[in-house]
């Protein structure tokens, strides 16, 4: 290695290299981020109309950050597109009982009950939780999820109410801790068996 | 900075999950890859401008980490960006008069053991590039380099084999992101 190959160079460029990385990173998260975007974008119109794509910008965001950390977060992104991707196939009378059709059609938060949007979400939450895996990556994966939920279920959110976004959340948590505490539970009555 | 050399299947691995975001896989790449361009670079273009070359090559790779496909090799898509970097660098200065210090770290000695380093990595790079192709696109390319016999077909069927398996080994290496 030449001599000017100093320790300080090194560093530099170590940094300069890291910065590369996630500027590159950013890019394509941002191409990846518009594969995804730009169908949903397009359901939601179809679906629930112009005005919720005014949220589609949060949308894009969720899922340039999703693509742009990777790993965990991403794969529960995914799994969380999924979960509110169902919310879409679902009748509003069914999911949406507390909804106010006239304020919906006017593009207004048109939740009547917010805490039957909150219970609501949180029982879709409480749901993907039992799907995560187990391991050091539970939490970002759930944390994922929760992105992921809210990144579709804003758009729809936008014409009901945030409520549901938060009690997705909350019973995502809740249902992750439920689940440790149920193999924490399980495992120390089997090591007392054996 | 120092630490164990890594091998190549475990860069390969680490290369994988870099493009997936794994930040912690950041640092044994860059301790492998950096002396590796450096390395090529000098063989190449002689130690007057190598490391400035050396550098943007290795800003080039990372910021195309996240473009890495996992589960494909590492060092052929390395040493192709390298190699971009190199020859991009020798258009720039085709017109510039070389000075005596430049004029003399051009003359590489091929004797020399870092070169011969060199040179062992990129044939086992290309090597196994090649080798992930399939048996048409890699029988084409070892007949072209002398390494088979030329197949038993037309020649116009064969040249026609041989420019399909260079468009492959280009997709491969990443060429159809290059600049």
């Amino acid at each position: 290695m030449p001599a000017e190959w100093t320790v300080s160079t090194a560093a530099s460029e170590y940094v300069h290299a890291r910065r590369a990385y996630e500027r590159g990173r950013l890019r394509t998260s941002v191409r990846r981020a518009l594969l995804v975007v730009a169908p949903v974008g397009l359901v939601t119109y179809l679906v629930t109309g112009r005005a919720a794509l005014t949220w589609l910008p949060v949308t894009l965001a969720a899922w340039v950050l999703a693509n742009w950390r990777g790993g965990p977060l991403l794969r529960g992104s995914f799994f969380g597109l999924a979960g509110g991707a169902v919310t879409y196939a679902l009748p509003m009378s069914i999911l949406r009982a507390y909804c106010s059709p006239e304020m919906m059609a006017r593009g207004e938060d048109c939740c009547t009950n917010p805490t039957a949007c909150l219970a609501a979400g949180a029982l879709v939450g409480f749901a993907l939780a039992l799907t995560l895996p187990g391991g050091s990556s539970r939490w970002r994966t759930a944390a994922g999820m929760s992105l992921g939920v809210a990144s579709v279920a804003i758009l729809r959110c936008s014409t009901l109410f945030a409520g549901e976004a938060v009690g997705l959340m909350a019973g995502l948590i809740a249902g992750v801790v439920a689940a440790t505490m149920a193999k924490l539970w399980l495992g120390t009555r089997g090591h007392r068996a054996t | 900075m120092a630490g164990a050399p890594i091998r190549e299947a475990e860069l390969d691995a680490l290369m994988g999950r870099l493009a997936t975001g794994d930040r912690t896989a950041f640092d044994p790449i860059f301790r492998a890859l950096r002396p590796r361009a450096l390395r090529f670079a000098q063989t190449r273009i002689g130690d007057g401008s190598a490391t400035d070359v050396a550098q943007s090559a290795l800003l080039k790779v990372f910021a195309r980490a996240s473009e890495f496909v996992p589960g494909r090799p590492c060092m052929p898509w390395f040493y192709a960006i390298v190699a971009n970097e190199i020859q991009s660098h020798r258009r720039r200065n085709a017109r510039l008069v070389l000075d005596d210090a430049s004029a003399e770290g051009r003359l590489v000695d091929a004797n020399d053991p870092e070169t011969q380093l060199v040179d062992r990595e990129l044939r086992r790079a290309l090597e196994v590039a090649i080798e992930c192709l399939d048996d048409d696109a890699s029988n084409a390319i070892r007949a072209a380099l002398g390494q088979a016999p030329v197949p038993s077909v037309a020649a116009a069927t064969f040249r026609k084999r041989l420019s399909r398996a260079y468009a492959k080994l280009r997709v491969l290496l990443g060429g159809h992101n290059a600049r």
